[in-house]
């Protein structure tokens, strides 16, 4: 982020007042008057908002999070066939804000980190991307089409899913550590019925 | 109960029924091939129908042969059926057709093939040779038309970020020959940019696409003339951001899959918007009149306040020079997806009425439409029994009918 990270730019707009121009790469994002008598507030407001703007430019860039190895949709299913595991599908967006969410407060958790990781086939779908994948009819679709067949019509979205594309569970909106640990249970104990 | 919900709000609503264009029932344009074919309308801009004086003619991709492919189908606008269909690409993968009328029953088609853009014409009694479009890669081909000359947009990848080129194209008889080319924008915008579309007004060349570059997915626009193509305005933002801040939003709500038309000396851009998020993408749209600093005005929601119950995919729009103007997407408020569509009147979007189809299957999606000078709408779509199951092509005319 440092790369792309926030500039601010004074520039004096009159005797009395300036402006400071909050940038990311060459974007203003943001765009202030300030009175110039206000010299020690001006500094204190100053240092407030290059701390707001990097806040603004770092944390909302929702992906997928760090440290889980996620497939695309169509690798998933087909290793989920081989490994027999089930496949939890995270549909996000770029820039969702419950998807960062989540991304921090639930997934940087180590005891979900390593449940999903080890008992699952992980997938990532962008529910705008346009990018081409298979699904078990062997029909070709996009990842934003897979929303479609999914019902993941908001972000974030995660379905637990057989390795023929049949939902096992979902989840809606921001989780926390003990939702996931607990939808984690609950379709253990769903695939451990349906083996009996 | 979704659906008796809809039958109810229908009935209390006086407007709900009136329509403008009066539709045929639909015929097939391909049948359901059998298990594991499935057909694709999903041009960029949502282009895959167009009229030539008396021909109508559909391109779409299947994979009836093993690979996917892209197929042509024409019918004179007064024949009961559709001719077969005649096979465009030669590559072993094509994908995402878009299809241009020109004159003389004559059109133009543009797919992209092993990452690149490829396009040919296809006339009455032949098809030309195939070039290839894009100056590396290309993805995503959107097309308009001035006379003889033809406009394509596609996405490119310049280093790391999917850029937004044009290509200008001049159509000899059958023949189509480069002229120039250039990217939207001199300085490579430091984020993705996707699915263009593009239309022509007056002089006027208006190219719309999806734009990461604020940190979020937002509808860009720029504008160049037809003497000078290459000269492109700064981009400017489409999509308004929600009127209230919301954790949910992130740095911003989404927004997809922009399309463009003309009506009169107009341009509308329409989109799926998610800023209501809690009910999925709505389609929003905006309009460009050549008046205001500002290319595009305030946003506008297309769909009536009972498609919040539901979701909204696929938008397509089409105009004409007289300034009829109407949007079709997928809806699912009635249960299954149904082709749905609203127009514009002195009030605002009119309430939205659903093609009626008999024979249809119970999920219809992915329409494609354009209109005549007379206001006379060529649509179609996809039907399929199930969500997952085996897919055909439906046509339906809509006879516009003055109020």
């Amino acid at each position: 982020m440092v790369e792309n990270g926030p500039r601010i730019q004074k520039s004096l707009l009159s005797d009395s007042v300036f402006s400071i121009v909050i940038s990311s790469s060459n974007n203003p994002i943001t765009k202030y008057s300030v009175p110039e008598t206000m010299t020690s507030v001006k500094q204190l407001f100053l240092v407030c908002l290059y701390l707001f703007s990097v806040l603004l430019t770092s944390t909302v860039m929702a992906d997928k999070p760090a440290g889980y190895p996620f497939l695309s949709f169509d690798k998933a299913l087909q290793q989920s066939a081989v490994s027999s595991k089930p496949v939890f599908v995270y549909f996000g967006r770029y820039g969702c804000g419950y998807c960062d969410k989540t991304n921090k407060e639930a997934f940087s958790n180590e005891q979900v980190r390593k449940l999903y990781t080890s008992h699952y086939i992980l997938a990532y779908v962008d529910a705008e991307s346009g990018k081409r994948v298979r699904l078990p009819s062997g029909e070709r679709i996009t990842e934003r089409d897979i929303g479609t067949r999914y019902n993941a019509f908001v972000t974030p979205v995660f379905s637990f899913l057989t390795s023929d594309g049949k939902v096992i569970n979902r989840m809606i909106g921001v989780q926390r550590v003990v939702d996931l640990i607990k939808a984690h249970e609950t379709v253990q104990q769903k695939i451990q019925q349906a083996g009996k | 109960m979704r659906t008796v919900l809809f039958a109810f709000l229908m009935l209390i609503n006086p407007f709900a029924s009136a329509q403008h264009w009066a539709f045929s029932p639909a015929i097939e344009v391909t049948k359901i091939a059998g298990p594991g074919v499935f057909h694709h309308l999903d041009s960029s801009g949502r282009r895959s129908i167009a009229v030539s004086e008396a021909t109508v003619a559909i391109a779409w991709e299947d994979n009836r042969s093993g690979n996917p492919a892209i197929y042509l189908a024409r019918k004179k606008l007064h024949a009961k059926q559709f001719e077969s269909e005649i096979k465009i690409n030669v590559s072993p993968e094509a994908y995402e057709p878009s299809i241009l009328a020109m004159d003389d029953n004559r059109f133009i088609v543009a797919w992209e093939s092993d990452s690149k853009i490829l396009a040919r014409a296809v006339t009455a009694t032949s098809m030309g040779p195939i070039i290839t479009v894009s100056k590396t890669d290309g993805v995503q081909v959107s097309l308009a038309r001035n006379r003889d000359k033809i406009y394509l947009v596609y996405s490119s990848m310049e280093k790391k970020y999917q850029q937004i080129w044009l290509q200008q194209l001049r159509l000899n008889g059958q023949k189509l020959e480069k002229i120039n080319s250039c990217p939207l924008e001199k300085t490579i915008a430091k984020d993705h940019q996707f699915y263009p579309s593009i239309t022509i007004t007056g002089n006027i060349l208006i190219s719309a696409w999806e734009d990461r570059r604020p940190g979020h997915t937002v509808i860009m626009a720029a504008k160049s003339t037809l003497g000078t193509p290459c000269s492109f305005s700064d981009p400017q933002q489409v999509s308004d951001p929600p009127r209230q801040r919301s954790a949910a939003y992130g740095k911003g709500h989404g927004v997809a899959r922009v399309t463009l038309a003309a009506f009169g000396k107009h341009v509308i851009a329409v989109w799926a918007d998610k800023r209501d998020f809690r009910e999925g993408y709505d389609i929003y749209s905006a309009r460009y009149t050549g008046q205001n600093k500002s290319m595009f005005g305030a946003n506008q929601k297309v769909q009536d306040s009972f498609g919040g119950i539901a979701q909204q995919w696929h938008a397509s729009v089409a105009g004409n020079r007289a300034g009829q103007l109407i949007v079709f997407w997928d809806d699912n408020r009635d249960g299954d997806a149904s082709i749905t569509y609203s127009r514009p009147g002195e009030k605002g979007w009119s309430d939205d009425s659903v093609v009626s189809d008999e024979n249809s299957l119970p999920h219809q999606t992915h329409p494609s439409v354009t209109l005549d000078e007379k206001g006379n709408a060529y649509l179609v779509w996809i039907d399929r029994k199930t969500k997952n199951g085996s897919t055909r092509l439906r046509y339906a005319e809509g006879k516009f009918m003055a109020e």
